[in-house]
């Protein structure tokens, strides 16, 4: 099941900034093909919902060490590894705020 | 151009129209996200131009998204980070506030000493300029605090936060344009009640004790 989420905070950025649309792959098959690099969203018990880049993933694949692209981001590194059994979803594409392109 | 125009226009009427719908419960969320998917396509199409191609595709999605999400929020998903959440304490407030005291202080102690001349003035000045800036200071960090740090839940949980906050910023105003120990003290006591409310946030006990310098005023500080 595919779903659109919006995106608040600065942890992504630059490849996500806040207010882009993302498109998410939601339920096992997002499970199923998930891969290092990719994108997530998913459920934290203190954070709510919260979307990072995946780093690694455990070889069992219940855990995932999840981390923002930005040095101040929260993420793995503040809360360590996350369980795969949170993934709402894995990002498939994304729409970003417009700007104008160089002329 | 013009043509674009009209087709801009008419993908966004049709986007409305679409909410309209979705209203209506005419249409699944499935439904309207496989026309948006069919947008996209026509999008991709419909500009030869390829340098502008991708940035108009981008933008008329966006609009779509946008007004769509303003119809039936779209589920957030925070990219958190350390910036609007990292250290907060109260303490830099009340030391600063505890400085405007002790600068009213030594102003009251320059006059009795009786000094005169250019001593008195750059002595006094000095005095004015630290007070000065750290009503400010005391002022600019609670603001960071209720502004980045405080949220809905903490409001509900204390709703006085609004009239101490508001109250803290008057009395350091008046700190600065008076010399008045009193209000000077009140502004520290102010800073005291937001910062036991700050804790009480975090679920940290507090208790009151003298501060360790001039001048020894009560400050509250968290027990960890």
């Amino acid at each position: 099941m595919l779903s659109w989420m919006r995106v608040t905070g600065i942890s992504l950025s630059p490849s996500l900034n806040p207010g882009d649309f993302i498109l998410v792959l939601k339920g096992p098959l997002a499970r199923r093909t998930l891969r290092m690099g990719d994108i997530v969203v998913f459920h934290h018990t203190q954070h709510g919902v919260l979307v990072k880049r995946v780093v690694k993933i455990s070889e069992d694949g219940t855990r995932m060490y999840v981390s923002g692209e930005n040095p101040d981001s929260i993420d793995s590194r503040t809360f360590g590894e996350v369980e795969t059994k949170t993934l709402i979803g894995k990002v498939l594409c994304s729409v970003r705020r417009p700007r104008k392109p160089n002329p | 151009m013009s043509h674009h125009l009209k087709y801009n226009q008419k993908l966004i009427r049709s986007c409305t129209a679409l909410q309209e719908n979705y209203k209506k419960s005419l249409l699944s969320l499935q439904e309207i996200l496989t026309m948006i998917v069919i947008l996209i396509i026509i999008q991709l199409t419909a500009f030869s131009d390829k340098r502008k191609r991708l940035y108009r595709r981008n933008t008329m999605l966006y609009h779509i998204l946008e007004k769509l999400d303003s119809s039936m929020p779209f589920l957030r998903a925070k990219a958190h980070c350390d910036i609007p959440c990292g250290i907060y304490d109260p303490i830099v407030a009340q030391i600063a506030a505890l400085t405007v005291v002790r600068m009213i202080d030594l102003m009251n102690d320059l006059r009795a000493k009786g000094t005169e001349g250019m001593d008195y003035e750059n002595s006094m000045s000095r005095y004015i300029t630290v007070k000065e800036e750290h009503a400010e200071k005391a002022k600019h960090e609670i603001r960071i605090i209720w502004g980045d740090y405080i949220k809905a839940q903490h409001l509900e949980a204390h709703p006085e936060l609004h009239e101490i906050t508001h109250k803290i910023m008057s009395l350091g105003s008046k700190a600065r344009q008076t010399t008045d120990r009193a209000v000077a003290v009140e502004f520290v006591e102010a800073i005291n009640r937001f910062a036991e409310v700050f804790w009480a946030t975090k679920n940290i006990p507090t208790k009151r004790a003298k501060a360790p310098y001039a001048p020894a005023l009560e400050l509250v500080y968290p027990v960890l």
